[in-house]
């Protein structure tokens, strides 16, 4: 096995863990450890201002300790091995202070496994010199600057990194290093008063390789600008829809996702628990959460607790199926675990969490669905969505739409408009599924409410549903 | 610190630098109903740093983040810093000097006690038995979360200020209604002295809601008034916030120029807007003594009865626009009006109150937000009718063209982003006349 592709204190580190889990499960039951450290850099550049720099850099531990009740957790950010040591009296007494109660739950440390992982990726961000990469930001702002009047500033996010990864218990040490690239392109027009902005970007777990968009998806983004300048506000109504990729993520991630997050179930606080194995969508409706699904933004090779990444599938042919567990509520519910037992940071405790979560793809070609639409709207763009796992209400904001008359665009606009509704009603409504799989371009991240940062991806194909807008 | 203030003096290429000093330690408690699921402690120890080099366009800088075990080798740290801040290109500026720093209330002494007494008892246990006294509601989950902060900052200037800081945190949902039908409420209050947060009242405030959302209904469609009440109040400004930064006014995609209307309409109705950045407010979220850049907090009209006076401005971006630096924007204060909130919500027809949403993120460049209803109410023919679901849409910078300011007050949070607050200190309710409601 080779480690190597981790920087060499984390190596050693790899190595102390298992002595220490070891010396701590001498006087506790259950011991984990998680190491992270999260580094790379950061360019903000707009057409007046610079900012490039080192990504804010997220290193530390966390031990884990469980006393057949509940967990107790304690996180520092000194790795020094010493100091470490010197800490185990220290945890072994906060593992005494959660007072000795009879176990309700045994944790199943796992397989006995020893791994390493490591992130493919087509250019190393490292292998570019700052200066070439400034160079290049720089042209792309001055060009973009250029193509359109009315743009006032183009701004430019780009951020790579390197993710470190460390997990150790009495059976387990797994290790991953992951490469992570985002670019993000911005622009901001002024027309008679009013001031509109549109974006574009590429990212994920890859290399400096998404940086080179194609010039057709700028040419979209500057297209897509002048379309919010001349968009109106929408009549409210019940609309014949068809969502774009990107609009299907927000709905698989945001509507139905959240609702499936095991810890919801725990804390009672989930429909979805009262329609396992039932019908909640469409037949030809089926969605899934995947970490392994490499290239994309929540991939990851094991989650924050051991569990090596899989495919869960959650809806299949519109039955609900399977639900997202970290491993406190696979545990409570005595349910299969899945690897999405995920933390924003070695600060912050774990939750039941998605990764790439996505409905999979159907029959229908989209030209063939766009010319069925008698009367209608095409949801290009989704700025935002929000969960309510208990109400299944949907929150999806929709910043571009399009009319769409007799199977063809109008070249009328919407600007902006949110749908809402009862999920199961929107689910149970689409009548096609498209043929081909989209992604939601770029970084994308998802908060527990709103906290708890991690970085996610969401998508699906074309999907034709009937939905309130507003 | 005298380890990173040594290193950068000594080298050659640095012009300017700042160091934040931030120790942290957090407390977390989680509950589940009454349960404990999780206890933690979090220690952090690191320097922020900046630095900034002169270059052939004028300034270039970069930001760093020191551990104590990177201290051995600060040298080493500071040579690829000092080649990336070479590279960056902005107009030079100049970083604030010593001057006079107020004395602000950042730190409730009473948080440094017995944490397990504050966040078990004082807190949770609180809680949890304010919502038993509360009929046909429950607790799902609670999360508490208590943060101590020693902050040192010092820069090449002189600035050489520390101070301590308390914010402490809830956020819990409740659940009312039959299994399978219920309906949550979720509240998420935040402080920076454990006296700010009235556990009892917030716990029967929503448990009013939860209730009350168990009957409610689809609000009707059409351009109807909106009252803004509470919570539903918290993102409604960040657009604003927006526009009148210095940052955009440097970058020109800012809507409003100094001394013009902030309105778009040629005939505002209403009451006129003031907003005012107040970095005073006693235990404010966003009271500290300086900012990053060590610019003395202050109180700072940046709008006046519908004029945008000036923007709020960091260092940098003040000395670009030649005005006087305020400091990141602070609390946020606006006036309250002369209508009773029991007026804004008369009308000849119906008038929908909303007490919060699910998520207001509006775009802030544009203005523009679509959000749905979590929490509402109808008046019309003197009845009072709940709401949910449906939406609002509208833009918050066109809104203030006629809107109306309760003259009852509140103190409570305004969000500068989803994750980032400060405090409100306004009018309890404000009635907007053109926004866009989506239901029935």
């Amino acid at each position: 096995m080779d480690v190597k592709s981790l920087p060499s204190d984390l190596q050693e580190i790899r190595e102390f863990l298992p002595d220490m889990i070891h010396r701590l499960e001498e006087c506790i039951p259950y011991v984990s450890a998680l190491v992270t450290q999260e580094s790379g850099t950061t360019l903000r550049l707009d057409s007046r201002r610079e900012i490039v720099a080192e990504r804010q850099p997220r290193r530390g531990i966390v031990f884990t300790l469980f006393n057949g009740r509940f967990f107790q957790e304690w996180a520092t950010d000194n790795l020094d091995k010493k100091f470490l040591k010197e800490k185990t009296d220290d945890m072994c007494g906060l593992f005494k202070s959660m007072g000795n109660t009879e176990p309700r739950f045994f944790i199943e440390p796992g397989e006995k496994m020893n791994k390493h992982f490591t992130s493919s990726f087509k250019i190393d961000p490292d292998s570019i010199k700052l200066t070439d990469m400034v160079t290049e930001c720089r042209d792309q702002i001055e060009r973009l600057q250029k193509m359109d009047s009315r743009i006032v500033n183009t701004s430019i996010n780009y951020h790579d990194g390197k993710e470190y990864k460390i997990f150790a218990n009495r059976n387990q040490l797994l290790s991953s290093s992951l490469t992570t690239c985002t670019f993000h392109l911005a622009i901001v027009g002024t027309q008679e008063g009013s001031v509109k902005m549109n974006f574009t970007g590429a990212g994920g777990v890859a290399g400096f390789e998404v940086t080179q968009l194609p010039e057709e998806q700028l040419q979209e983004m500057i297209d897509d600008l002048n379309l919010l300048f001349e968009s109106k506000a929408l009549t409210p109504g019940l609309y014949d829809v068809i969502s774009a990729p990107q609009v299907s993520g927000i709905l698989a991630h945001e509507a139905f996702g959240h609702g499936v997050e095991a810890d919801m179930f725990v804390k009672e606080r989930a429909r979805a628990a009262h329609y396992m194995n039932r019908s909640v969508a469409s037949s030809l409706v089926s969605m899934v959460d995947d970490p392994s699904y490499s290239g994309l933004n929540g991939h990851y090779f094991f989650d924050d607790e051991g569990q090596l990444s899989s495919p869960t599938t959650i809806i299949e042919n519109g039955i609900l199926k399977r639900v997202l567990t970290d491993l406190r509520s696979a545990t409570v519910l005595n349910i299969p675990r899945s690897a999405n037992g995920r933390r924003e940071s070695f600060e912050r405790k774990v939750y039941s969490r998605m990764s790439n979560t996505y409905f999979t793809k159907g029959e229908s070609n989209f030209e063939e669905m766009l010319a069925s639409l008698d009367d209608g709207l095409y949801l290009k763009k989704s700025d935002s969505g929000m969960e309510d796992p208990q109400g299944w209400g949907i929150q999806v904001g929709i910043s571009l739409a399009k009319e769409v008359k007799k199977g063809k665009f109008t070249g009328k606009v919407f600007s902006p408009m949110t749908m809402t509704g009862y999920i199961p009603d929107l689910l149970n409504s689409i009548t096609q599924v498209g043929d081909t799989l989209g992604f939601m371009g770029g970084g994308g991240s998802c908060g527990k409410g709103h906290k708890e940062m991690v970085r996610v991806s969401a998508g699906g194909p074309h999907l034709r549903f009937k939905v309130r807008l507003g | 610190m005298k380890r990173i203030i040594t290193a950068l003096k000594k080298h050659k290429a640095i012009d300017q630098w700042r160091i934040i000093h931030q120790k942290s330690t957090g407390y977390q408690l989680y509950v589940i109903g009454s349960m404990v699921d999780n206890i933690r402690k979090v220690v952090t120890d690191k320097y922020y740093v900046t630095i900034y080099c002169r270059n052939e366009i004028g300034m270039g800088s970069t930001h760093f983040t020191v551990f104590e075990h990177d201290m051995p080798d600060m040298e080493r740290r500071l040579e690829p810093a000092v080649f990336t801040a070479k590279r960056v290109n902005n107009p030079y500026f100049d970083l604030p000097c010593p001057g006079y720093s107020p004395a602000v209330e950042t730190f409730d002494p009473t948080l440094q006690g017995d944490v397990q007494d504050i966040l078990f008892v004082q807190l949770a246990d609180r809680l949890v038995d304010a919502v038993e006294h509360e009929p046909y509601v429950r607790l799902s989950s609670s999360e508490y979360f208590l943060d101590l902060q020693n902050i040192h900052l010092c820069n090449s200037c002189g600035v050489d200020l520390d101070w301590k800081q308390t914010e402490i945190f809830f956020d819990g949902v409740l659940l009312s209604g039959d299994p399978g039908e219920e309906v949550e409420i979720h509240f998420e209050p935040r402080a920076r002295r454990l006296q700010d947060l009235p556990v009892e009242k917030i716990i029967h405030t929503h448990s009013e809601f939860a209730r009350d959302a168990r009957f409610a209904k689809l609000p009707p469609s059409g351009n109807i008034p909106v009252v803004l009440s509470g919570e539903a109040l918290t993102h409604i400004f960040s657009p604003l916030v927006h526009h009148t930064s210095g940052n955009c006014q440097f970058n020109r995609t800012s809507r409003f120029k100094p001394g013009q209307p902030v309105y778009l309409a040629d005939d505002p109705k209403g009451d006129s807007l003031t907003v005012i950045s107040n970095g005073y407010i006693p235990f404010g979220l966003r009271t500290v003594p300086v900012d990053n850049d060590g610019v003395a907090t202050g109180r700072h009209e940046l709008v006046r009865e519908g004029i945008f006076r000036k923007p709020w401005s960091t260092q940098q971006y003040a000395n670009y626009l030649g005005v006087d630096p305020t400091g990141e924007i602070a609390n946020l204060e606006i006036p309250v009006g002369t209508n009773s909130r029991k007026d804004l919500l008369e009308n000849n027809g119906p008038v929908l109150q909303v007490e919060e949403f699910s998520a207001l993120m509006p775009d802030v460049v544009s203005g523009s937000f679509a959000a749905e209803i979590k929490v509402g109410y109808l008046y019309e023919n003197g009845k009072k009718t709940p709401v949910r679901s449906g939406s609002v849409s509208g833009n918050l910078l066109d809104c203030f063209n006629n809107a109306f300011f309760s003259i009852e007050s509140r103190q409570g949070q305004y969000g500068l982003s989803l994750t980032s607050f400060g405090t409100y200190s306004g009018p309890e309710s404000i009635r907007f006349e053109e926004f866009q409601v989506t239901g029935k």
